[in-house]
């Protein structure tokens, strides 16, 4: 039985043999790696897969963005690597799109990512970063450092509101002090219920 | 992340400066309410620590019928250009035919010819 990224990859493989274009962006430099752990990736798909490139590092430092637009009509965004672990144990979501204009953003982005240029605008269907999703996602009081005080806020507000905020994060055990410091901050107001979840693994965004 | 029970995000990113900011992420907002419905039934029983099954989530729109596959004689069609902000450079698509998913008994198993080098793309801070 295949491993989730072996089916994921034989089945991009399979689409290449039946001649459909099966291009895939990389990040050159993971986080927290060299590019020893990105090379023999690159080298793989290359080979067997379909056609590589590096991810856009003129337009922003890290691709992380983990999605994939078919046949420029259905779309896969998720919270998952398409590892092992992001497929098979974690806890992630993703969400298999039909609408076509998420495809078709999700397409411009791809492109632009392809050919190394910047996005001029973001495409509206979806929330993009670095270019606009701040803005789409936290008010715009909301600076770099701003964005659990205003998770903290809402907390807050909720205590003179009759609906009240309820607001549930769930931080893998595990979590370094980055997190920790999130999660000091977050816990304070009595509405905040925090969960930590050792099993499965939280990785999931949404 | 849900609202209120009626907006979802499903996003690639983490609610981090890094995602946000400098890398490149790309997230989908749901207002479909049997989506909303199934992610926040699966959060809830995360919460509550419950073992839960995988949960199949609708989609929010009509599924599109799956295309046919093109056979391999047939020409391949001309590629529409997708709507960029620069012209995309369409490489021709590989036509050998896949070593690695033969039919048959001999086929050889993905990965086989590759060195054994486990990548785990890291989550950010």
């Amino acid at each position: 039985m295949r491993s989730p990224p072996n089916a994921v990859f034989g089945a991009l493989q399979a689409a290449r043999g039946r001649h459909v274009m099966v291009r895939l962006v990389l990040e050159q430099q993971p986080y927290g790696m060299g590019s020893y752990a990105a090379d023999p990736a690159y080298n793989f798909l290359q080979t067997y897969v379909g056609q590589v490139r590096w991810g856009g590092q003129l337009a922003f430092r890290y691709t992380h963005a983990s999605y994939l637009v078919a046949d420029g009509a259905r779309t896969f965004i998720g919270s998952m690597s398409w590892t092992d672990t992001g497929l098979g144990a974690n806890r992630e979501l993703g969400l298999i799109d039909t609408d076509p204009r998420v495809a078709s953003a999700g397409e411009r982005v791809f492109n632009a990512d392809w050919n190394q240029r910047k996005l001029h605008s973001a495409p509206n269907a979806v929330v993009v970063s670095p270019d606009g999703a701040r803005a789409r996602i936290l008010k715009p009081d909301c600076n770099r450092t701003q964005v659990h005080r205003h998770l903290h806020r809402a907390t807050h507000r909720s205590g003179d509101n009759p609906r009240a905020y309820r607001v549930a994060r769930l931080w893998p055990a595990s979590a370094g002090g980055y997190t920790k410091r999130c999660l000091a901050g977050l816990s304070a107001p009595a509405p905040l219920q925090v969960t930590i979840v050792r099993q499965p693994y939280m990785d999931a965004r949404a | 992340m849900i609202v209120d029970g009626k907006t979802l995000l499903i996003s690639t990113g983490d609610f981090s400066p890094t995602s946000l900011d400098h890398s490149r992420e790309l997230g989908v907002i749901v207002t479909d309410t049997s989506t909303l419905k199934a992610v926040q039934a699966l959060f809830s029983r995360d919460v509550a620590g419950i073992p839960a099954q995988p949960t199949p989530i609708p989609s929010p729109t009509v599924a599109l019928p799956t295309p046919a596959p093109i056979a391999t004689d047939t020409p391949l069609p001309t590629s529409t250009p997708p709507a960029t902000d620069t012209p995309v450079a369409i490489t021709p698509v590989v036509t050998e035919t896949p070593q690695l998913l033969a039919p048959g008994p001999t086929a050889t198993p993905l990965f086989a010819d590759v060195t054994p080098t486990k990548i785990v793309l890291p989550i950010l801070p």
